[in-house]
């Protein structure tokens, strides 16, 4: 999870990590400052003495082991994609560099392109849509309501975030089924059997399809976030705005949402996020198809990299969707610090 | 008057998104225990008949069994081997003030943001060059590997909390730092851990992409897998089959979920706010 205040702090020391010689001078602190990183000044030498030599190694012994997973299972993987992006590769045989010419026909190929496309509108819409369902039902449920009542609905609406994304997307293949299809079964037995629809057949609508069950499998998980924090917000600051004569909609945008501010902004940037390396269920409901009309940048990389055997291209557009990914979270991470001590 | 239709609109809202979140789901279970051509031509009836035999010939027939089992192997190492480490790693970043530390922690920050498809490339050429596809100590390291920023920035959260003179009260009765983590800090980060089980299980039962590029192999396939294989391959179109495997799929997480929703709800907000 984001967390405050170590996101753009330089890094505290260049020196190896985990593995690395054992640093001369060891401090331990149980000063919250120091801990966060903000102060160097707050290291408090503990009461029982001078570390033994094991005790300064804690960190090392402790960290050590998950950063070494990390670092061969991601950081090399991540360094080797980058890498791979310029050079032209089968996947077998010789490989031959090839500068930026991946990159290039990025730009220039028009299925890449639509991948881009679609996963632009899909990244937007896939964080608006179930933040603002969330937001909704957040709000009627921090209403009064007896709190069974509330637990009751906010499990029902995470029931779809605790099923596989593959078996969301095989059930959700079957509501579209296009001849018993609940959706369109539905429609023919109230009457509306002219709306009926290929739901993943037609292009023109597919991914949209596609992006209501991203909505359905995300909007639970926004709803728990919110709906803590909105009953986190201090009543009191309702009953001053009542005397004020705030009406539901100015407490709503003057009291709550600055209350949650935190929570929201979290949510939007997972929910960014995620919504950015869609693959699942796009590759399972519609594989990019009809036409190339639904695929996205993950499907794309998947189909270069292991359909065309297009080795080198497939990691150049896998380095540009990490390179996107990382600046956002780094706008959206440094924007909400800015912004972050105005409502303490 | 107006509040009344307020509380009308909102017990309608609260409602339809009920039906709209669980009613797939439901259609899906139901049909499970029809025939195939009940399902075909009446998909909103219930089954003439409820064939409750269905579950087990996904189970046996269709090879569940063998899936299921599958994702049990990849899940609780996994999961046991993730949270120890997550533990550990969250412990160190939030109470010490380490060489290296600061670097170790804004590149595993990063971690959070860097989707799966930036390194199932060279996770895939080079698992084959060292024979490791369609072996799970391979996977189940992936696996582990990329949950673990989410894993220590939960834990870190419950220790940055935890409160600072329970570990120096340990430090002064004797405790070596290891003692203060084991007997002090770990007790008070409880909750953290359960909640971190809950959701990693969870999310490790999901997986799908590492699977997918990693075992090839029918027979290690988990669950997520072989759902979209029998779909795929479905040659006499045995629809009530796939819905019966989707229970299965789903059931384990659904009653983990249900069974822990606390601690589960607890652990996403504490990893929401700090």
């Amino acid at each position: 999870m984001p967390v405050r205040s170590s996101a753009n702090k330089p890094a505290i020391g260049p020196g190896p990590i985990g593995l690395g010689p054992i640093p001369t001078r060891k401090r331990v602190t149980m000063n919250d400052q120091a801990i966060q990183g903000r102060s160097d000044d707050g290291i408090v030498e503990t009461q029982a003495g001078p570390r033994s030599r094991a005790d300064r190694m804690l960190p090392y012994v402790f960290a050590g082991p998950a950063f070494a997973i990390y670092a061969i299972l991601v950081i090399l993987p991540l360094g080797h994609t980058f890498l791979l992006g310029f050079y032209d590769w089968s996947g077998a045989g010789p490989m031959t560099f090839a500068g930026l010419d991946n990159y290039i026909k990025i730009f220039t190929d028009p299925i890449t392109r639509t991948a881009i496309a679609n996963n632009l509108i899909w990244a937007v819409l896939a964080t608006i849509v179930p933040v603002s369902m969330a937001l909704l039902l957040a709000v009627l449920l921090a209403t009064h309501l007896p709190p069974g009542v509330r637990l009751f609905f906010s499990t029902v609406y995470y029931l779809p975030a605790v099923l596989a994304l593959a078996v969301s997307a095989i059930i959700w293949g079957w509501v579209y089924n296009p001849a018993w299809g609940a959706l369109n079964t539905f429609l023919g037995s109230i009457g509306l059997s002219g709306l009926e629809q290929p739901w993943l057949g037609d292009p023109s609508i597919a991914l949209y399809s596609v992006f209501l069950v991203n909505s359905w499998a995300y909007f639970g998980f926004c709803l728990i976030i919110l709906l803590a924090a909105i009953q986190n917000v201090d009543p009191s600051l309702y009953d001053a705005a009542k005397l004020d004569g705030a009406n539901a909609w100015t407490q709503f945008w003057h009291v709550t949402i600055p209350g949650i501010r935190n929570e929201l902004n979290f949510v939007v940037l997972y929910t960014a996020i995620e919504a950015f390396r869609v693959f699942d269920l796009i590759f399972i409901m519609t594989g990019g198809g009809p036409f190339y009309q639904t695929e996205v940048i993950a499907t794309a990389v998947y189909r270069e990299a292991f359909i065309e055997h297009e080795v080198g291209y497939a990691s150049a557009i896998a380095s540009l969707m990490t390179l996107i990914i990382a600046t956002l979270a780094t706008v959206a991470l440094r924007w909400r610090e800015r912004t972050a001590p105005e409502n303490q | 008057m107006p509040a009344t239709i307020m509380s009308f609109f909102k017990w309608i809202v609260l409602i339809l998104f009920a039906v709209f979140a669980v009613g797939p789901v439901l259609w899906m279970f139901v049909s499970a225990f029809k025939t195939t051509p009940e399902i075909l031509t009446t998909p909103f009836h219930l089954p003439s008949e409820w064939r409750w035999g269905n579950i087990g010939r996904a189970w046996g027939e269709a090879g569940f069994s063998r899936y299921t089992m599958n994702t049990v192997i990849m899940t609780f190492p996994a999961v046991v081997i993730g949270v120890a480490l997550s533990t550990l790693g969250g412990y160190a970043f939030a109470r010490f003030n380490f060489r290296g530390g600061g670097l170790a922690f804004f590149l595993l920050l990063y971690g959070l943001t860097v989707p799966f498809q930036a390194l199932m490339i060279p996770l895939f050429y080079n698992f084959s060059r060292f024979g490791l596809i369609n072996e799970y100590p391979g996977l189940i390291a992936a696996l582990i590997a990329v949950h673990l920023p989410f894993g220590i920035f939960l834990m870190r959260s419950f220790f940055v909390n935890a409160q600072a003179e329970i570990a120096d009260a340990a430090r002064i009765d004797g405790c070596s730092e290891y003692g203060v983590f084991w007997h002090a800090m770990l007790p008070l980060a409880r909750p953290g851990v359960l909640a971190l089980t809950t959701i990693l299980f969870t999310d490790q039962w999901k997986a799908f992409l590492l699977p997918l590029i990693l075992i090839q192999d029918d027979a290690r396939r988990p669950l997520t897998l072989g759902l979209l294989f029998l779909r795929d391959a479905q040659s006499q179109q045995q629809y009530e089959l796939l819905a019966a495997g989707v229970i299965i799929a789903s059931v384990p997480t659904i009653l983990l979920f249900l069974a822990t929703n606390r601690y589960f709800q607890q652990g996403l907000v504490a990893g929401s706010s700090k």
